[in-house]
């Protein structure tokens, strides 16, 4: 074999080059401290590598969506659990509410304590969390309870929508972060609709809708009195009219039959007499009497003209009444129909809907109804608060009836509210594992990416080492063939 | 004197052969040169009687040391190199563009998007996180944008070192050639051209480099070069190459007398073919399905939900189309995505009610054209569609309306009232109905006079089998104070006015095709409201019927029931609506989806009855995703992937809501379920694998190189180790040689002398 000069020169040049190479490579992943600096430099790991790197980008935000989830959650757990107190309170203040020896201002008293519960319940259920009002359902930006005075009574309206919020935990695992204000502090199974009962009214057969107190209103619409043949529904026979206020102040409903007048001239001459309303108590009347409001036993009222009453009419005068009844507090009203058994009667403000037998009816009034098991927890404070301070005008035994009812309307709504608190708690811990899963997760992976992109320093530093060792061996060398001998320095 | 001639010619080989020994010497580091030996042989003797006597020395050949195999053998390995080194650096250049691994790449981007899609999803109703949003996906685009670009100017690269290689083979081929002119000249001489070899063999090889050139000796010296079985260099003549780029992104090499296609086997060029025609292409093929398929998969999802902001009031397509193309049938047109036969759902939304109507297009894009569609869209009511000037489809609602195209639930489905109505209805039997012309009817309203209705066959494509509908619209036109409807394939009709008061009456009929003589109707106080709710869990879909099956109230009258039909009409399921329902409760109708009924009468006599559909897939035509209508990207692919200008101008637009609710994020949700969802055109990979596998792929190309170029290298070395060894100059060695000469020199020399000597003795004799 052949050994020329250039061949030497150029094998070392060759192998220099490889050395700096070799060298410049373990440096570059040394002063980087990454062995995986570009997809060429280990093929077969840059697959599980961009998966890992992945992976952690998506488990950062799973750990971003379930510590907003638990810290909304926890929240909302907290806002439940002062609403369970509010109520227990409340349960308390029924309690001692109830107790027959209170006079009506110490009750007066407990009502204003109820007033601030309700004020402080609504407060609590138009909370915000993080992002939003947390009982609103799927509407975060506007508070989802108010507060409305409607014609008959206070109602708390929900604004909200039924939809949940929900967030993405991975591996399509969504946690849903609320849940709808309405069903949260809403109602529980319904039961019997009851009735106070002033005007006759009854439940009818049907399922009614409506929800917590509402108040029955039968207004009076016009009275018509014996063969109803004078002008404005008068008498013809008697000479009986009905006087001014009739129309307007009148109690009495009913078709006929239910009502009569016992009229008695006892001037002979149609000046002067007596009448009484369904065997009430006989009333003096005097021809100069347009418009004398006349009672029955019961309070019912009619109001009579006896200008011209028949001279020596002594004998009964048949009344019969008309009316409209309404559930909003006469926002819109629809005639009685004395014969139904079943007549539909809807509250156009809340939609809820109720059968009335209105067979029964004698008399204008506002009836108040309860619906027992469609109490929300809101509506309960509400007919706590208002039985409380009677303002139905009602006698003792019925407002402490309603007080006593409103206890158990207010477990119930404590019921739902404990049994959303467990669900809440079961979901803060889903989100709480799912975080803390998520952080093992993340090491993992860390760990993995890590052995798959860094440098193992302590075998990079021996092949810096090794390489720098080629090197100068190398430089080494080529000093040695530059001073080989040759027959130059002979010739 | 025989003596003096011998003294001389060895003075002359001597002489020579030292020049010989100079020249190698002094071309010791010239690359390619082939060291020559002077070989010396003994001169034809002289014949004297019987005695041959020699007549001295001469050069008989200066010998170019020199292994033609092994000069074969090399530039077969160069021309591998060659291809390996041209394609390498290009590579490494290609990897590079990817950014990976690192928190700049595609593969975060696609990530960011993921979790912004994640972030909007937490809280659906509002505005916040939805600029994030936009901002992710401008960030995606541009990174996508930015690489295809990149991998684009790799392939542009390419193409032009097609073109630079060319020429350079172009100029190696004409040096090749000139060299065969003066070896053919010098040949003439008769002296042996070795440096025209050695220049010839040194252009063979660069050739090789950029090349596979086939080199064929040929008996005059000369060499012929072929490529690809064609004769490039014949003698002194070569023929020139050219390129020739097809238009389709591509680059052939031709020869330029015949253009004549060569297919490149090796060397450099052949490394920047494959890189502009396979590598380049494949690869800027996979970034674009990915980008491809993420912009159809968003789009698909994103083009039927509707915003927080609610309905659409107006909507441009992203899709352009050329005046030429806006009649001929979509699938005929260069759209981004095709658009497949099916059915598109519109719905048409009043903004102060919410009530939605519910529109269904039949898309068949072998035979509808894009403004076929558009005048489909426009026929719709409350909406207005148009091309605008660039041939844009742009669709809006009139005020107080808006439109989407969601697959959500008419959740007020009896629009007209007409079940448990509280108007007076009249309701006839299925159609159609076989009336005759001059058909008579006469109707009542809340007691008015009797109006007379004629039908007339001009109304009616058969007047026969005259459908509800169309003798809803005759009745429309000609009695008011009442409405006609076609619904569930029965006429209805209804009093204007509500309450007891309004009635219907049909006071005389020629024909009791539709109502008999007598049949009437009085309006009553309970109305019952219709409302739907929810989204189908089981993804449920069809057109559905709710018929009342008796006359009562709900919520009161015992055993009183609701059917809910198929659209065959086929009894799916019945509901107690009577004694046993609460009015206002939820009644499942299918899992997802709840009906309530408020308390009222309902009657099976007036027919009372009313339709709503469930809509699945509401485009299952992808006319949407095609005309990217509501899209969140636009573009087809890598190259122009970018966000729907009008979501980047308001945010607000970005849409996520499948039911129409604005706090439902269902569609948010799909979205962020396609990081990990298997996406079929990418052979059931996601996104982030696919990815992957392109940079991966390229990292392994990049690798493989790589080690194939050192192994080469390695090769080629010890070839070229092995060709100096044969044909390099050993200084030391052609030293010994210069010593030889010398002394033979030297020796001649004194040879000579003693011949004078023995001479001048001859003289001094004379």
């Amino acid at each position: 074999m052949r050994i020329t000069q250039s061949l030497l020169y150029r094998h070392q040049a060759d192998a220099l080059t490889a050395a700096y190479l070799r060298m410049f490579d373990v440096q570059a992943q040394l002063s980087s401290g990454r062995r995986l600096l570009k997809p060429s430099d280990d093929p077969s790991s840059i697959r599980p590598a961009l998966d890992a790197r992945a992976g952690r980008r998506q488990l950062e935000q799973v750990k971003k969506n379930a510590e907003l989830a638990s810290s909304e959650l926890g929240t909302a757990e907290g806002i439940l659990r002062n609403a369970s107190d509010i109520v227990s309170r409340a349960q308390e203040i029924a309690v001692s509410g109830a107790n027959g020896t209170l006079n009506q201002s110490d009750r007066n008293g407990l009502a204003i304590e109820v007033d601030g519960l309700l004020k402080q319940l609504v407060s609590l259920a138009n909370s915000r969390g993080l992002s939003g009002h947390l009982f609103g359902g799927g509407l975060r930006n506007s508070a989802p309870f108010e507060e409305v005075e409607t014609a008959d009574g206070t109602v708390v309206v929900y604004r909200g929508d039924g939809a949940t919020s929900s967030v993405d935990l991975g591996d399509s695992l969504e946690l849903e972060l609320n849940i709808p204000g309405s069903s949260i502090f809403g109602i529980g199974a319904r039961g019997t609709t009851t009735y106070s009962s002033i005007t006759g009214a009854a439940a009818g057969a049907g399922n009614d809708s409506a929800r917590g107190t509402d108040r029955l209103t039968l207004a009076h619409l016009a009275t018509t009195l014996g063969d109803g043949a004078l002008a404005g529904g008068g008498d013809s026979v008697s000479g009986l009219a009905l006087g001014a206020s009739s129309a307007a102040d009148d109690t009495l409903l009913g078709p006929a039959g239910v009502w009569s007048l016992a009229l008695v001239d006892t001037s002979g001459s149609g000046a002067a007499g007596t009448v009484s309303l369904n065997g009430g108590p006989p009333i003096s009347w005097t021809a100069a009497d347009r418009d004398l409001a006349v009672t029955a036993a019961d309070g019912t009222i009619v109001h009579l003209d006896f200008a011209a009453i028949a001279a020596g009419f002594n004998g009964n005068v048949a009344a019969e009444a008309t009316g409209t009844v309404s559930l909003d507090g006469g926002l819109t009203r629809s005639a009685i129909d004395f014969t139904a058994a079943n007549q539909l009667v809807v509250d156009s403000e809340t939609g809820g809907s109720i059968f009335v037998d209105m067979r029964g009816v004698e008399r204008a009034g506002a009836d108040v109804l309860r619906f027992a098991g469609a109490y929300d927890l809101f509506s309960s404070l509400i007919e706590l608060r208002d039985s409380l301070n009677n303002v139905d005008d009602e006698p003792l035994d019925i407002q402490l009836d309603r007080i006593r009812g409103t206890i158990s309307e207010l477990g119930r709504g404590e019921d739902t509210l404990l049994a959303t608190l467990s669900s809440f708690g079961a979901r803060l811990r889903l989100a709480d594992t799912t975080r803390s899963r998520a952080d093992e997760l993340d090491l993992l992976l860390a760990q993995n990416q890590s052995s798959l992109e860094d440098v193992d320093f302590a075998q990079a530093t021996i092949e810096l080492n090794q390489a720098d060792l080629v090197l100068q061996a190398g430089v080494a060398i080529s000093g040695r063939i530059a001073n080989l001998p040759s027959l130059t320095q002979i010739l | 004197m025989l003596g003096f001639s011998i003294g001389l010619r060895t003075l002359h080989a001597a002489q020579s052969s030292m020049d010989l020994v100079g020249q190698n010497v002094a071309n010791a580091s010239t690359p390619g040169y082939s060291r020559r030996l002077s070989l010396l042989q003994s001169t034809e003797p002289l014949m004297l009687g019987r005695f041959g006597v020699g007549t001295g020395v001469r050069v008989a050949d200066l010998r170019r040391v020199h292994d033609s195999l092994l000069e074969t053998r090399l530039r077969e390995q160069t021309h591998v190199f060659g291809r390996l080194d041209a394609t390498g650096s290009l590579l490494r250049q290609l990897e590079g563009f990817f950014q990976e691994p690192s928190d700049n790449g595609l593969a975060a981007r696609l990530d960011d998007l993921w979790n912004s899609f994640s972030d909007v999803s937490r809280s659906a109703g509002d505005a916040s996180f939805r600029d994030g949003l936009v901002q992710s996906a401008l960030t995606l685009g541009a990174g996508f944008r930015q690489v295809a670009a990149q991998v684009q100017s790799i392939g542009d690269e390419a193409r032009q070192g097609v073109g630079a290689a060319v020429n350079v083979v172009n100029g190696l081929l004409s040096e090749v050639a000139a060299v065969n002119r003066r070896v053919i000249d010098s040949r003439t001489f008769g002296s042996t051209p070795g440096d025209l070899l050695d220049a010839r063999d040194r252009l063979l090889k660069e050739l090789a480099d950029w090349a596979d050139p086939q080199v064929l000796d040929r008996p005059d010296g000369t060499v012929d070069v072929l490529v690809d079985g064609l004769l490039l260099v014949s003698g002194d003549r070569a023929r020139e190459l050219t390129t020739r780029q097809p238009g389709d992104g591509t680059v052939q090499v031709l020869l330029r007398d015949n253009l004549q296609e060569l297919e490149i086997g090796s060397g450099r060029l052949k490394g920047y073919l494959d890189l502009a025609r396979v590598t380049v292409p494949n690869r800027q093929g996979e970034l674009d399905a990915i980008a491809r398929n993420l912009i159809y998969e968003v789009n698909k999802r994103h083009s039927t939900a509707v915003s927080a902001a609610g309905p659409y009031s107006q909507l441009s397509a992203a899709v352009t189309v050329t005046a030429a193309d806006v009649n001929q049938p979509l699938s005929q047109i260069d759209l981004p995505f095709p658009a497949v036969g099916g059915r598109l759902t519109v719905n048409v939304v009043e903004t102060a009610t919410g009530s939605v109507t519910q529109h269904f297009l039949a898309v068949d894009p072998q035979t509808m054209s894009l403004s076929d569609l558009t005048d489909a869209l426009d026929a719709l009511p409350h909406v207005a569609a148009s091309l605008d000037s660039v041939g844009r489809l742009r669709i809006s609602a009139d005020g107080g309306f808006g439109f989407d195209f969601s697959g959500r639930l008419d959740v007020d489905p009896d629009d007209g009232g007409s079940f448990g109505s509280d108007q007076a209805t009249l309701t006839t039997a299925t159609g159609p109905f076989a009336l005759t012309n001059g058909d008579t009817l006469s109707l009542a309203v809340d007691g008015g006079v009797p109006v007379t209705v004629t039908f007339s066959s001009a109304d009616f494509v058969d007047i026969t089998q005259a459908t509800a509908a169309e003798v809803a619209a005759v009745l429309n036109a000609q009695i008011a104070g009442v409405g006609a409807a076609a619904i569930d394939g029965r006429l209805v009709l209804q009093s204007d006015a509500a309450g007891p008061t309004s009635s219907l009456s049909v006071t005389a009929a020629s024909s009791s095709a539709l109502f008999a003589a007598g049949s009437g109707d009085v309006g009553n106080d309970q109305a019952v409201t219709v409302a739907l709710s929810g989204t189908p869990s089981d993804g449920a879909t069809g057109h559905f019927t709710v018929r009342a099956l008796g006359d009562g109230v709900v919520g009161l009258t015992p055993g009183l029931e609701v059917a809910l039909l198929d659209d065959q009409g086929t009894q799916l399921a019945t509901f107690d609506v009577g004694a046993g329902y609460v009015p206002g409760d939820p009644i499942e109708l299918f899992p997802g989806v709840t009906l309530s009924l408020t308390a009222g009468s309902v009657e099976a006599s007036a027919g009372d009855v009313f339709e709503f559909d469930l809509v699945g897939e509401s485009d299952t035509s992808d006319v949407l995703v095609a005309l990217q209508l509501g899209a969140f990207f636009t573009g087809s692919g890598a190259a122009d992937l970018d966000v729907n200008s009008e979501i980047v101008n308001d945010p607000r637009r970005v849409a996520g809501s499948r039911n129409g609710e604005p706090g439902d994020a269902g569609v948010f949700f799909d979205i962020v379920g396609l990081r990990d969802a298997a996406v079929e055109a990418l052979s059931g990979r996601t996104f982030a694998e696919g990815y992957g596998d392109v940079v991966a792929g390229i990292g392994l190309e990049v690798r493989s190189n790589q080690s194939a170029t050192d192994a080469q290298q390695q090769l080629l070395s010890s070839l070229e180790a092995r060709r100096e060894e044969i044909s390099g100059v050993n200084t030391d060695e052609e030293l010994l040689r210069l010593l030889e000469y010398q002394h033979l020199y030297q020796a001649a020399g004194r040879y000579l002398q003693a011949v004078q000597t023995m001479s001048d003795t001859l003289f001094q004799l004379l």
